[in-house]
């Protein structure tokens, strides 16, 4: 499949820091590719970088399959952008603001005046049109931020954070919407930091750290990489040390804990590994009330890889 | 040329929405006028002649009566600069002058020359001033009339000597001229409203620094955004910065139609030409907010303060802000010429000024020629920011 973008060892320097250390991204026409790490990893410089809102030290950016310059106004006409802050103009209407960024890709006014109608249809906000951003509410300004985005129908959408702060509703709306971008043949490039959002709507995920990309792959591909098994939650009576130290020397259990009437097993990855913990509870006469099992997530994916210590 | 058209609309509703370029580029200055209007209409009408009301005490000898009928005279008609009021004594006179019936009282007797009297409690009012002045001019003909009597006495038949000398006193017979050095009528007020489109310029810079800083990506996120788009940031500026020309000069133009309206001040007859001014004017006030709109790693909120800073601190000098204010910008044109020729509020004024009351139109001329060059150094300055900052760091 073709890249449509394709980022070759992008080294980017704020003076002595160092913001992305020698960084190769790939994005595949039509796929929903998501970029997750920590605050300060270098996902939104990456992307200012690919935009060309920053110069960068080292490195070649293509994109569609040509070098991605400044001047480059024939790609940028085929981009679009969904800021993480709300960036509308409190002065215009909602229409007005879809219909004033679409102008800067789409200089005929009676082709935008369908476009924008789309737009608007696409994210719920026909009825609000006339209203100013500052009436709307977050969850409002947030898709009329996408609107602006995507109205003049671009091939590669960057979403930085696009759900930040909005209700479940509006989320599913959201996510729901990208969906369909990617169906009707656009490329998404995703940052967030609601890993749910990733694993539900991204084909290929990028985790940086530091600057770099430190794993790649499908959401499967990245869960494999991590030592993890599946979490084993059972309802149970009071539990015996005994019966604990037993289900602990089991060859799939690595730890268990018992607190509130709720026993947490964590197993290495092992085929049968709720079957063993199950016997374990029978033999040692326990009776449980409801058990269920947990997969690892890529939650669980990105804390393994970036660690658990608080950052910036 | 398109995209750039397609813009405007949008760079233009955006600067006609905005409340602080609706209050202070378009109300404000039509405010400001209207607070001229009436504060020197009070000046004016403080101004008007009115008769003066002064008391006279007569001893009846021929002498008092020659006097009493000069001042009678003088209270006589449509245009009377004085109203006698007639005390049988100087007691009673004093009285009325204390009660302020009257500013003052004459005493006029056989016996010595006429004398003023003024209430101890309120001297050197206007009225006395008229009535002292009065006085001062009677003695004066009355003394050349001796003196041509004493040379003369037939020139002087005694039954008209009285009106003579009221008419020569009331000035029917002397004619005065007031000259102008310059080309219309000067008006003391009209520097004010000069002035005050100087100010109005300033006020201007406000649109093109809101609509450059929401095109500049390290403005505002909104900026950010635009620079993302399929045109070029110059494109996109020449759009921002037509659009606040356009609302500034219509601005301008709303304020000049109002003061010759309303305020009925003077261009000289040469309206065409100080539409012109406005032009330009709107120019150095694009200009200007271009410049601070460029200002590299300075906040949004930052770069409102100094543009309101630049507005009132180069008004002041301009002589907006009253006497004080006058007197501080004609010393700097004598002591700093070259401070008031670099400060557009001052060239503003000046403009105006020149194109009103000068003959030449080379001063106005030199006035906007100051103007357009102010004008393209901040844009030249403002371009080299730009140049520098872009892409560089957010």
């Amino acid at each position: 499949m073709t890249d449509i973008v394709r980022v070759e060892g992008l080294v980017k320097r704020y003076g002595q820091t160092l913001a992305l250390d020698h960084l190769d991204l790939a994005v595949a026409q039509g796929e929903i590719f998501g970029l997750l790490g920590p605050n300060g990893c270098g996902k939104t410089t990456a992307i200012n970088c690919i935009l060309q809102l920053l110069t960068y030290d080292r490195g070649s950016i293509e994109l569609f399959g040509e070098p991605m310059a400044p001047s480059r106004h024939d790609l940028k006409r085929r981009i679009g952008v969904v800021p993480q802050q709300v960036a509308v103009l409190d002065e215009l209407t909602v229409r007005e603001n879809v219909d004033a960024f679409c102008a800067l890709y789409v200089p005929d006014r009676r082709e935008r005046r369908r476009l924008v109608d789309e737009a608007l249809d696409f994210v719920g906000l026909a009825e609000h049109a006339t209203k100013r951003p500052r009436r709307l509410s977050g969850g409002l300004a947030r898709r009329l931020n996408i609107a602006c985005g995507i109205a003049h129908r671009p091939e590669l959408l960057f979403l930085d954070e696009p759900t930040v702060a909005v209700d479940p509703q509006s989320r599913n709306a959201i996510l729901d919407g990208i969906c369909r971008l990617r169906d009707s043949g656009a490329t998404v490039v995703y940052t967030s930091h609601y890993m749910e959002e990733v694993e539900q709507i991204c084909g290929r995920v990028m985790i940086m750290d530091a600057g770099r990309a430190i794993a790649q792959g499908t959401c499967d591909e990245l869960k494999r990489l991590i030592d993890a098994g599946e979490k084993i939650v059972a309802q149970t009576g009071p539990l015996a040390p005994e019966t604990l130290a037993r289900l602990e020397a089991l060859p799939c259990v690595r730890r268990a804990s018992y607190a509130d009437g709720e026993l947490r097993v964590d197993c290495a990855p092992a085929a049968h590994a709720l079957v063993d913990v199950l016997e374990e509870l029978r033999a040692a006469g326990v009776s449980c009330g409801r058990v269920w099992s947990e997969p690892p997530t890529l939650n669980d994916v990105f804390l393994e890889l970036c660690g658990r210590e608080l950052r910036d | 040329m398109k995209d750039v058209l397609s813009l405007l609309r949008f760079d233009l509703t955006q600067a006609l929405r905005n409340r602080g370029v609706v209050i202070w580029v378009l109300l404000f200055p039509l405010l400001l006028a209207t607070v001229f209007v009436f504060m020197f209409d009070g000046y004016a009408s403080g101004e008007a002649a009115h008769a003066a009301r002064v008391g006279v005490v007569s001893d009846g000898s021929a002498a008092a009566d020659e006097l009493v009928a000069v001042l009678d005279e003088l209270a006589s008609g449509e245009e009377a600069v004085l109203e006698v009021v007639t005390y049988p004594d100087e007691a009673s006179a004093a009285e009325g002058a204390q009660s302020e019936e009257v500013c003052a009282y004459v005493v006029a007797s056989a016996d010595a020359a006429p004398r003023m009297e003024v209430p101890a409690r309120s001297t050197g009012t206007v009225d006395q001033a008229v009535v002292q002045l009065v006085l001062e001019r009677y003695l004066q003909v009355s003394s050349t009339l001796a003196t041509v009597a004493e040379a003369d006495p037939a020139a002087l038949p005694s039954a008209d000597a009285a009106t003579r000398l009221a008419e020569a006193l009331a000035g029917d017979d002397v004619e005065s001229v007031r000259l102008s050095v310059l080309r219309t009528e000067s008006s003391e007020f009209a520097r004010y409203y000069y002035a005050m489109l100087g100010f109005s310029s300033l006020m201007g810079a406000q649109v093109a620094l809101l609509l450059v800083v929401t095109k500049r990506a390290d403005g505002s996120p909104e900026g950010a955004r635009r620079q993302l788009g399929a045109v070029g940031p110059v494109r996109q500026l020449a759009s921002a910065l037509l659009a606040a020309w356009v609302v500034v000069f219509v601005c301008l133009v709303v304020a000049l139609v109002y003061i010759r309206v309303v305020a009925d001040v003077s261009f000289g007859g040469r309206e065409g030409l100080a539409v012109a001014a406005c032009a330009a004017c709107a120019l150095v006030s694009c200009a200007i907010g271009t410049f601070i709109g460029s200002i590299p790693r300075l906040s949004t909120s930052a770069k409102d303060v100094i543009c309101t800073i630049a507005t009132m601190g180069l008004s002041l000098p301009a002589g907006l802000f009253g006497t004080p204010s006058l007197r501080l910008a004609d010393w700097l044109s004598l002591h700093l010429p070259w401070a008031q020729a670099i400060n557009p509020a001052v060239q503003v004024g000046e403009a105006f000024y020149r194109l009103a009351f000068y003959d030449s139109l080379a001063p106005f001329a030199q006035s906007v020629g100051t103007i357009l060059s102010i004008s393209a150094v901040l844009l030249a300055v403002a371009a080299l920011f730009m140049r520098r900052q872009r892409y560089a760091a957010l």
